[in-house]
């Protein structure tokens, strides 16, 4: 009744935790994920099936949590009976971390479940990294900010989007987690070098990598869909990101939608794997 | 307003009004990206719960009460799986509908996936007593719809707004083995469970009876007494209340594509 937690150090290289995938996964005699991810908004105070799916779940892998309406640089009150439940449900599933995107999430208690970008500006790292804190203060466990995938500059930009990501991280005293599919969609969709803006950031606090394919809907917009396959522009700055950080997080494939059979992303976790071999070898 | 709270605001009226407001200093192409994906993500999540209603409404109009809503009252909920529910929740308070049954159809629907997703029953109950004057604890899956018209029966294949039923009719849903399960219920079985639900006492709920019905042998009702699943001490209880209905004990359930209704009448009774 009362199922055990996998308690192995989350490391390597690990795959979201989807509807769409849980069958392949579960019922897959040998996993070729290190660790799950999945987001707790799925899952808190539900019973039933997905119940039973997490179980299964936390049983089987080391699972870090990642949440979707985190709003860390929204405008509402820190809300203490969710962040309860929060809390609750991951000490039930043994969660090594809590991360949550940097971006909007809810518009004046409307919530979008869509990421909307900042604006790049002192007031929102101030908001943004006074929140993190506190999360990180009453979850009484690692939190790190991701970066994410862009489709328009806000308004009133005071610094660049790495150095803003930068910012908030140095200033809230929490982690990050690098999304390199979203730092090379932005690349794309506002023209940047997307090297340049990896070496502005923090990389010392990197506590997990995301990897995801993108969708291309026009020359110059690439979508965060996480329904394609990675794509090697994308490979190549995994590369890149490898060789700079000072140390080996975990890294997570995400995949979403458009669900391919298992052995497909196992391949694509697979030469993840051997191209941070390759560049530890070469350090 | 501080510039943030004020891009708070300009983005809200953006992604959800009806006509997309400005947000000065937003290129066109982020505004018009941002309020698709939103509103693609906002809506999707409505519309995958209610498949019958799209089809017996039609997709143009079923989206714009949808959008009429977001606009209206945009959801406040962080579990993508409720917010056909908060659609269900407003659309049920309007009366200017295209038809009397759509608010009660997209209720029905919704009420599906809350019932499939409520939380399991986590305590381990002893047999009951009847004769102890507990609590009357219903499974936490359990909702009562309360409808003019009966769109519980409806299906994909069967997809008609129905005629309005002669009087209202009580249905009550709880899952089981993954699946939705319901039976109408007679409307004083759905007051007793009204007042469970609020707190109400076994003792009360056989006094309750008593009034209607003259004493009842509550040993007797639950001699025998089977429920939908043995090991569900409210729906044991359940079902040894419903014992006074005994036409009402039957229970119904649909086909996971929503294209087939079965109906089991059992003997559980005895
Ligand atoms: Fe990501």
């Amino acid at each position: 009744m009362n199922p055990s937690v996998n308690t192995k150090k989350v490391e390597g290289f690990g795959l979201g935790f989807r509807f769409g995938l849980a069958d392949q996964m579960l019922g897959a005699e040998r996993s070729a994920a290190d660790f799950v991810e999945i987001a707790p908004e799925n899952y808190i105070g539900v019973g039933g099936r997905r119940a039973r799916l997490i179980d299964a779940v936390r049983e089987r892998w080391p699972i870090v949590s990642h949440g979707l309406c985190g709003d860390f640089a929204g405008g509402m009150p820190f809300d203490l009976d969710y962040m309860r439940d929060l809390r609750t449900f991951l000490k039930r599933i043994g969660a090594q971390w809590y991360s949550d995107h940097l971006c909007f999430t809810n518009l004046r208690g409307a919530e979008m479940h869509e990421l909307v970008a900042l604006p790049f500006t002192d007031e929102a790292v101030k908001r943004a990294a006074a929140r993190i804190r506190d999360v990180q203060d009453f979850l009484g466990m690692p939190v790190a900010v991701e970066n994410v995938s862009a489709y328009g500059e806000m308004p009133g930009a005071e610094m660049t989007e790495a150095d803003f990501v930068a910012e908030v991280v140095r200033e809230s005293g929490g982690h990050l987690l690098l999304d390199v599919n979203n730092v090379y969609v932005n690349s794309v969709n506002f023209k940047f070098d997307p090297r340049a803006y990896i070496d502005r950031l923090p990389l010392d606090r990197v506590l997990e990598v995301h990897v995801a394919g993108y969708f291309q809907e026009a020359p110059d917009l690439l979508l965060d869909t996480h329904a394609m396959p990675i794509s090697d522009p994308v490979y190549d700055l995994f590369a890149y990101a490898m060789a700079k950080l000072p140390h080996r997080p975990p890294v997570l494939l995400e995949r979403d939608g458009n669900f391919p059979p298992l052995a497909e992303l196992e391949s694509e976790l697979a030469r993840l794997d051997n191209i941070a071999e390759k560049v530890h070898a070469a350090a | 307003m501080p510039p943030l709270e004020q891009l708070e605001t300009n983005l809200r009226g953006l992604v959800f009004d009806r006509e997309p407001a400005p947000v000065p200093g937003l290129d066109e192409r982020g505004r018009r990206a941002y309020r698709r994906q939103v509103r693609r993500s906002l809506m999707s999540g409505v519309r995958l719960a209610i498949p019958i209603a799209r089809r017996v409404l039609g997709e143009d109009a079923v989206n714009d009460w949808i959008e009429r809503w977001l606009a209206e009252r945009p959801p406040t909920t962080r579990a993508y799986w409720r917010l056909p529910l908060q659609f269900a929740e407003w659309l049920s308070a309007r009366d200017d509908t295209p038809h009397p049954a759509f608010g009660e159809l997209v209720h029905w629907e919704s009420l599906e996936v809350d019932v499939l997703n409520a939380p399991d029953d986590a305590s381990e109950h002893p047999a009951p007593d009847p004769t102890e004057d507990r609590r009357l604890v219903l499974h936490p899956s359990a909702r009562l719809g309360i409808y003019n018209h009966p769109v519980h029966k409806m299906t994909l294949d069967d997809a008609i707004w129905p005629e309005r039923a002669p009087a209202p009719i009580f249905v009550l849903a709880w899952r089981k083995d993954d699946g939705l399960r319901w039976m109408e219920t007679h409307p004083q079985t759905a007051q007793l469970l009204a007042r469970a639900e609020g707190g109400g006492t076994l003792g009360a709920g056989f006094a309750f009876l008593d009034t209607l019905y003259g004493t009842v042998d509550r040993a007797g009702a639950f001699r025998g007494a089977g429920a939908p699943s043995r090991s569900r001490r409210d729906f044991r209880l359940f079902a040894a209340l419903t014992r006074f209905f005994p036409q009402d004990f039957s229970f119904s359930f649909r086909s996971h594509d929503r294209r087939r209704l079965y109906t089991f009448r059992g003997p559980c009774l005895e």
